[in-house]
């Protein structure tokens, strides 16, 4: 009676990993070009799947997981089902520093991209950390987070209004979101944050389910609340910065996948949410990127925001319609 | 649980202030031994602040909280945790984990969490959600909780506050049940009536603006209010 083994979980598991496969599979055979499985390989398939179709697929994968590991220890942390990347601002924040690299033509490079998307999403994340224990509400928070989205998209847009032509394209270019414009090399970067977070935030798992109990309780019980918080800042705030940089704005899925995970499973301790978010988050993800790639014969595909948007609106306000009664305590 | 020995926490010259405003000031305040031990005193007069002063869960702005000859707040959270549990005066309403999971998250051996489960509450909770228990329930799962962590000392801030008159019986039985084992359970409570009919009280002290004062633990309840009356 008090072992944890879960028949049901690992059947989520094994209905998990064959969806993601299959996905995975169709997202690299599937496309403009259709490669076959069984015949060799040609010059240009290699090519198409090494530049293109491999690098797609690992930062979908990636962005999916990362920002969904984002948004369960953001709503752990708030004890709030509205938390997420997007909605607290933490994205805008990267975009800002995105933002301020690109349009004022500072340095194109990649990296130094990604340090400032990092920055911005760790300084949003400190904001709101600091301030939050003054909302009594759910809905608060996410009002202090629609705000600071206001606030940081109008500095973006006197960026924008200040900037050349083609530093201007290239962000607006970017400012759609997609997962497909990764080389191997970021994509592959990408993989190793998330795995080295995924891996961080497991080792933390009873800290995060202790902390569910409530801050006193959890602090009489060995955690150390500041350290905590500390943890989920840098890994919160590098995760969201780097994918953000990587694959643009990415809106809904860090705070969608939680609660997909959460009709899915019974489970609620993190040794089983951790994982499962992240392999829900990359199936999201990967079908997502189907309605972007446009698939059975459309003309051309839908932009991830949209896609992810029809998805997560109405998740938010499933959340707000069934769930924030409970909150007020 | 742990063998009844020579525990003591001591308050020296404790200062809490929230701003400017002090809730206490050079307070002085002594307990030793297992039992249970009262801290009592009109709303806002520092019963909370104090409690959570002397269980390490809250700053303090002067003066020191001694343990057994150590600084409380100059212990890490682990080293606190295996001296002192805590149980809030609210029961955790959002958490989402089934009570056997609360009470593995505390023990330090699993094999008596059953046992223990099955003294505080009954068998079958172990596979309900915290959320869907009723607060007096879940309170008592904090208990159970509290008392697994394994400490000598459990803190327990006006932990039937918000409980019916039936589950604060059952919860005071519980406490009293602890405190025969060896524990030193010091708690914050306007319900101190019903308490003390039920158990030879270990020690009373009563929280006024003016300090912290000693009361005498065998007096009847009634005298406490009216001394808190002024």
């Amino acid at each position: 009676m008090f072992q944890m083994a879960r028949p049901m979980t690992r059947l989520h598991w094994l209905l998990g990993m064959g969806v993601f496969f299959v996905l995975v599979f169709s997202h690299l055979i599937w496309g403009e070009v259709d490669i076959s499985l069984f015949a060799p390989l040609e010059a240009v398939h290699r090519e198409i799947l090494l530049h293109v179709r491999v690098p797609r697929v690992l930062a979908a994968v990636a962005g999916g997981a990362g920002l969904s590991l984002c948004g369960l220890v953001l709503q752990t942390w708030f004890g709030n089902p509205l938390a997420g990347p997007s909605v607290l601002g933490v994205s805008s924040g990267a975009g800002l520093g995105v933002a301020l690299l690109v349009l004022l033509g500072l340095t194109t490079s990649w990296w130094a991209t990604a340090a400032a998307a990092m920055a911005g999403s760790v300084l949003v994340l400190i904001l709101v950390l600091f301030v939050a224990h003054r909302f009594r509400t759910a809905t608060a928070l996410l009002i202090f987070g629609l705000m600071l989205n206001y606030v940081v998209g109008a500095m973006i847009t006197v960026l924008q209004a200040e900037a050349q032509q083609d530093a201007l394209q290239q962000f607006v270019f970017w400012g759609m979101g997609t997962f497909g414009h990764g080389s191997m090399a970021t994509s592959l970067g990408l993989c190793a944050a998330v795995v080295f977070a995924g891996l961080a935030l497991s080792v933390m798992h009873r800290n995060l389910d202790t902390w569910t109990l409530g801050p006193l309780t959890a602090q009489s019980m060995g955690v150390n609340n500041s350290v905590l918080r500390w943890r989920i800042v840098v890994l919160a705030g590098l995760l969201t910065g780097g994918i953000t940089a990587a694959c643009g704005p990415v809106a809904f899925l860090g705070l969608a996948t939680p609660h997909v995970v959460r009709l899915l499973t019974i489970e609620r301790s993190h040794r089983v949410l951790i994982p499962l978010t992240a392999l829900t988050g990359a199936i999201l993800a990967l079908a997502a990127d189907w309605g972007v790639k446009g698939f059975w014969g459309m003309e051309q595909g839908w932009p991830l925001n949209a896609v992810l948007s029809l998805i997560g609106g109405p998740m938010v306000i499933w959340v707000l319609v069934s769930k924030t009664h409970r909150l007020h305590d | 649980m742990t063998e009844p020995q020579s525990q003591r926490i001591e308050a020296i010259d404790l200062d809490i202030r929230y701003g400017p405003k002090f809730v206490l000031r050079s307070a002085q305040m002594s307990i030793s031994n297992a039992g249970v031990h009262l801290l009592i005193g009109r709303n806002g007069a520092g019963k909370s602040s104090l409690l959570r002063s002397m269980a390490g869960l809250q700053p303090i702005q002067g003066g020191s909280i001694v343990l057994n000859d150590r600084d409380v707040h100059s212990m890490s959270t682990s080293e606190r945790a295996r001296q002192m549990a805590f149980v809030a005066s609210t029961p955790p309403r959002s958490s989402q984990l089934r009570v056997e999971e609360v009470l593995n998250l505390a023990a330090s051996s699993s094999p008596s969490i059953p046992r223990v489960l099955a003294q505080f509450g009954e068998l079958d909770w172990a596979q309900q959600r915290m959320d869907a228990l009723s607060d007096g329930q879940a309170q008592r799962v904090m208990f159970a909780r509290a008392v697994l962590q394994g400490a000598p000392w459990i803190f327990m801030d006006e932990p039937t506050a918000f409980l019916d008159v039936p589950s604060r019986k059952a919860f005071w039985k519980h406490a009293v049940e602890v405190a025969g084992q060896g524990m030193s359970i010091v708690l914050a409570t306007h319900d101190y009536e019903h308490l003390a009919g039920s158990i030879a009280l270990a020690s009373v002290h009563l929280i006024e603006e003016r300090g912290v004062h000693a009361l005498n633990p065998a007096e009847s309840p009634l005298r406490w209010t009216q001394r808190m009356e002024g």
